[in-house]
C-alpha cells in the first residue's frame, strides 16, 4: 500500500489515539495500586487500634 | 476491536482527494469515534447527574464524574487530531473558527468540571454542585453539534443539512467508507464502556477509603 506526502499526519494522529488510550489505561492502574496501599494502610491502622482498645480495657 | 479498526483505517480505507488531506483524510474515521465518545461523555454525566438530584445515590455521581474524566481524555484527542488535519487540509494547525473554539471550550468546561469536584470534600455537597454544572455543560453538546451547520464555518459537516456551503475541505461520506467508520464507532464505543467501567470501580474504592479515613480520624 503506496502512501502519499500527507502520511506523516496520519501516523501522528494514530498515534495520539495510541498514546491517549494507553496513557488513561496506565493511570487507572497507577491509581488502583495507590488505593491499594491505603487500603492496607489504614486496614494496619484499624488492627492497631483494635489492639490498643483491647489491650486498655 | 480498536486494533482492527485500525488495519481497516490504514489498509481498507480509501484514500481521500488531496482537497480533503490526502492520506491525512484518515484520520477522520478516529476523529469523529473520539468526537462521537467526547459528547456522549457529556449526555452521560448530564444524564447521570439528573439521576442523583432526584435520588441523591451516589452511585450515579460515580458514573458521572467517571464519565467526564473520560470526555477529557477523548476531546483532548478529537483536538489534537482535527490539529493534525487541518495543517495539510487548511495549510494552518489552528484557526479561531466558532466550531474549533467551541470545541475548545467544551474541552476547559470538562477540564473545570473535574477541578471544581477537587475543590470540595464533603461528598454530598460535591455531587449536588457538579450535578448542576453536569446539567448545563451538556448545552455545549447541541451547540457544536449545530455551529458548524448554521454558522459560516471551515470545519466541515459531514452528516446532516448544512447552510455552510464554504467549508474548507468539505467532506462527504462515500458508501465504502460507511463499514470503517462504523466499525470505528463501535470499537470506541466499546472502549468507552471498558473505561466507565474500570474507573466506576476506582471511585467506589477511594469513596469507600474516604468514609473509612473519616471515621478512623474522628476516633
Amino acid at each position: 500500500m503506496d502512501f502519499d506526502q500527507n502520511a506523516p499526519y496520519l501516523y501522528a494522529a494514530y498515534a495520539v489515539f495510541l498514546i491517549g488510550v494507553a496513557v488513561y489505561l496506565v493511570s487507572l492502574v497507577l491509581r488502583q495500586r495507590s488505593i491499594r496501599r491505603d487500603e492496607q494502610m489504614i486496614q494496619e491502622i484499624e488492627a492497631e487500634a483494635t489492639t490498643e482498645k483491647s489491650d486498655f480495657s | 476491536m480498536f486494533v482492527v479498526a485500525l488495519f481497516m483505517v490504514f489498509f481498507i480505507a480509501p484514500r481521500g482527494d488531496l482537497r480533503s488531506g490526502g492520506d491525512a483524510q484518515r484520520i477522520f474515521y478516529f476523529h469523529l469515534s473520539a468526537a462521537w465518545i467526547g459528547f456522549g461523555a457529556w449526555i452521560v454525566t448530564a444524564v447521570c447527574s439528573i439521576r442523583y438530584l432526584k435520588t441523591r445515590d451516589l452511585k450515579f455521581d460515580r458514573i458521572a464524574v467517571s464519565s467526564a474524566e473520560i470526555g477529557v481524555v477523548f476531546l483532548a484527542m478529537v483536538l489534537l487530531t482535527g490539529m493534525l488535519w487541518g495543517k495539510p487540509t487548511w495549510n494552518t494547525w489552528w484557526t479561531w473558527d466558532f466550531k474549533l473554539t467551541l470545541s475548545v471550550l467544551q474541552f476547559l468546561l470538562y477540564v473545570a468540571y473535574l477541578m471544581l469536584r477537587s475543590g470540595i470534600d464533603e461528598p454530598d455537597r460535591r455531587a449536588r454542585f457538579s450535578a448542576v454544572y453536569g446539567i448545563v455543560g451538556v448545552l455545549t453538546v447541541p451547540l457544536n453539534f449545530l455551529v458548524s451547520r448554521v454558522l459560516n464555518s471551515i470545519h466541515p459537516a459531514v452528516f446532516g443539512p448544512s447552510v455552510n456551503g464554504s467549508a474548507q475541505g468539505q467532506s462527504g461520506v462515500a458508501p465504502e467508507m460507511i463499514p470503517i467508520l462504523i466499525f470505528s464507532l463501535l470499537a470506541f464505543s466499546l472502549v468507552y464502556v471498558y473505561f466507565v467501567r474500570s474507573r466506576v470501580a476506582l471511585q467506589e474504592r477511594i469513596d469507600t477509603l474516604t468514609a473509612r479515613r473519616a471515621e478512623l480520624m474522628s476516633q
